[in-house]
């Protein structure tokens, strides 16, 4: 007999949206770290995103920082030295070569985030305020500029404020598509650049002409209003933006059962 | 003449105004006696040059020690920002220069081949070299490949004046033994222009030589060798000892606020690295021991030990 579950998080929606861009055959590179929110989006939605695509037969490999190929389900309690260095992988690559598959252009896709996202899905994580000193250091670039100049897409998972969603960002530290149309070919970036978008609220893409970010649909219970209201430039939002597909029963279980049964990777219950 | 040392004959070697890179990754590695040692002397002007080895850099940041920092990203995992070093920038104390990781890796790499810059793509398009209000951030030179037509980006070799590492063990050769994640320190070993070595424990440079794959930064590269138990307090220890968590969140908690920021560094700079274990205790530094074998640690309950 089945047993009702409860409706699905905001977090497992993200996941199931996330999980259906990805493709065959691509290598993907997830970065480490944690705290929180900031540990869900860049961490556990993309790995609960990614074992929901493996699920499906969809063929690809992760990489975690250093860690190529790791059992997504042998996923350590901790992410201090220790359990790292004892996650089974296939390699453990040193941290300066970790990221040669980029400049290769081997990495399909990768994970990032900011605290401030523009039109044209320029990402800042070094500063808030344009000029002088800043009115809030961050934390600074990581290795987003690397991901956002190489990877063949990225796709760059948000929470929808209108602080976080701004015209101009205060700062480039992962370029997206600059100021439009060929900017990234005029820079000489080998990637794609951002893809989609994923947020509490929406999936965005970018117009395939503009380069602009473009609604493609509002996740179940929120209505493209809210979604305007918490974005701080013009959005293009076609004619009949659809629904984010609701997570199915099987994909809920599998979240739940199996991939993520102690919330370690979408509540942020890993130490 | 022998390479093995005092800490505060090693410390003597940083004068003020030099470049200085600190080995560490997240919560381990790093040598963090030496950080206090230098705090102590009260030896200031340097310039900072890491990947993303928070502990030092917000360390000396909070205590004034530094100019400018030249890095790509520091965090304190698990507490969210670096207070003191987000505080010398915000306060306009401390000049900068952002790189991405692998930007900044790729100039400790050129120097550690002896070539004059490092050609890299990874800093096109961001605001990182500078922007359209022409402030030029960090040194480039926009260039296009003799080879073909892409476009590239000459930066400057990175050669520390000093670059510290903590080890788990090393001889009299300033040979250094590490396990676990070395991050970028072998890296930044081959860069610097003096490396000094802080190791757990010295052994016989036989023992050394019966287990060379654990040998990442070969005494060729160091100069200089000291002998420091828990040099890397509070940070970890691979198979030694675990991060002090108690400590850290007491740490993060005083860098908050700099009043209560310099309290914590007089606190533990009172002393040599002698006294500052001794105040410790003798039973925190216990408990903080791992199993060798597991590698993590193991928790008292009243059936025995469980990891």
């Amino acid at each position: 007999m089945a047993v009702a579950l409860a409706p699905a998080t905001t977090e497992e929606i993200m996941s199931v949206a996330l999980s259906r861009q990805f493709r065959a055959r691509e290598h993907a590179f997830i970065g480490l770290g944690t705290g929180d929110r900031a540990f869900i989006y860049a961490v556990g939605i993309p790995t609960v995103a990614a074992q929901l695509a493996a699920d499906r037969g969809v063929d690809f490999c992760l990489q975690y920082g250093t860690l190529l190929d790791p059992s997504i389900t042998g996923i350590p309690d901790s992410l201090g030295d220790p359990d790292l260095l004892d996650w089974e992988c296939a390699a453990r690559l040193p941290v300066e070569r970790c990221l040669d598959v980029f400049r290769r252009g081997l990495m399909t896709c990768s994970f990032i985030s900011g605290a401030q996202i523009d039109k044209f899905g320029n990402l800042n994580s070094v500063r808030i305020g344009r000029e002088g000193p800043p009115k809030v250091r961050l934390t600074g670039p990581i290795a987003q500029a690397d991901h956002a100049v190489f990877a063949q897409r990225t796709f760059v998972i948000m929470p929808h404020e209108r602080r976080v969603f701004v015209d101009r960002v205060d700062f480039i530290s992962a370029p997206g598509h600059g100021d439009g149309p060929g900017w990234r070919e005029r820079q000489g970036l080998p990637g794609g650049g951002p893809d989609k978008v994923i947020t509490d609220k929406a999936v965005l893409g970018f117009d395939a002409v503009s380069r602009r970010m473009t609604l493609d649909s509002v996740h179940p219970g929120v209505t493209v209003d809210e979604v305007v209201a918490a974005t701080g430039f013009e959005l293009l939002i076609p004619a009949g933006v659809g629904e984010t597909p609701s997570p199915s029963a099987a994909e809920l279980a599998a979240i739940r059962g199996r991939i993520d049964p102690t919330g370690k990777l979408l509540q942020a219950r890993i130490k | 003449m022998s390479k093995v040392g005092t800490l505060e004959e090693l410390v003597d070697l940083v004068k003020p105004g030099m470049s200085i890179s600190f080995g560490g990754f997240a919560h381990s590695l790093t040598p963090l006696a030496f950080v206090r040692e230098l705090i102590r002397r009260d030896i200031r002007d340097l310039e900072l040059i890491g990947i993303a080895e928070a502990w030092a850099a917000d360390m000396l940041a909070g205590a004034g020690s530094l100019r400018k920092i030249v890095f790509s990203n520091f965090m304190f995992e698990g507490f969210g920002l670096c207070r003191n070093f987000s505080r010398v920038i915000e306060t306009g104390a401390v000049e900068f220069e952002d790189y991405s990781h692998f930007a900044l890796a790729s100039r400790f790499s050129a120097a550690g081949l002896g070539l004059p810059f490092a050609t890299v793509r990874s800093l096109l398009g961001s605001d990182l070299a500078g922007s359209d209000d022409g402030v030029q951030r960090v040194r480039h030179v926009d260039f296009t490949s003799p080879f073909g037509d892409e476009r590239v980006m000459l930066l400057p070799a990175a050669s520390p004046d000093v670059v510290v590492i903590h080890g788990h063990r090393g001889d009299e050769h300033g040979n250094v033994q590490i396990l676990g994640a070395t991050a970028v320190i072998e890296e930044q070993a081959r860069a610097g222009k003096t490396v000094i070595a802080t190791v757990e424990q010295f052994v016989d440079s036989a023992e050394i030589r019966a287990t060379p794959n654990h040998t990442v930064v070969p005494g060729l590269l160091v100069s200089h060798i000291a002998e420091v138990p828990y040099g890397a307090h509070p940070t970890g220890m691979f198979r030694l000892y675990d991060a002090d968590y108690d400590h850290i969140r007491q740490y993060a908690e005083a860098s908050r606020d700099p009043a209560a920021f310099a309290a914590y560094l007089a606190d533990v700079t009172t002393g040599d690295h002698q006294d500052y274990l001794a105040r410790l205790g003798v039973r925190r530094l216990l408990n903080l021991r791992v199993d060798p074998h597991f590698g993590y640690h193991l928790e008292r309950t009243e059936s025995g030990w469980r990891a």
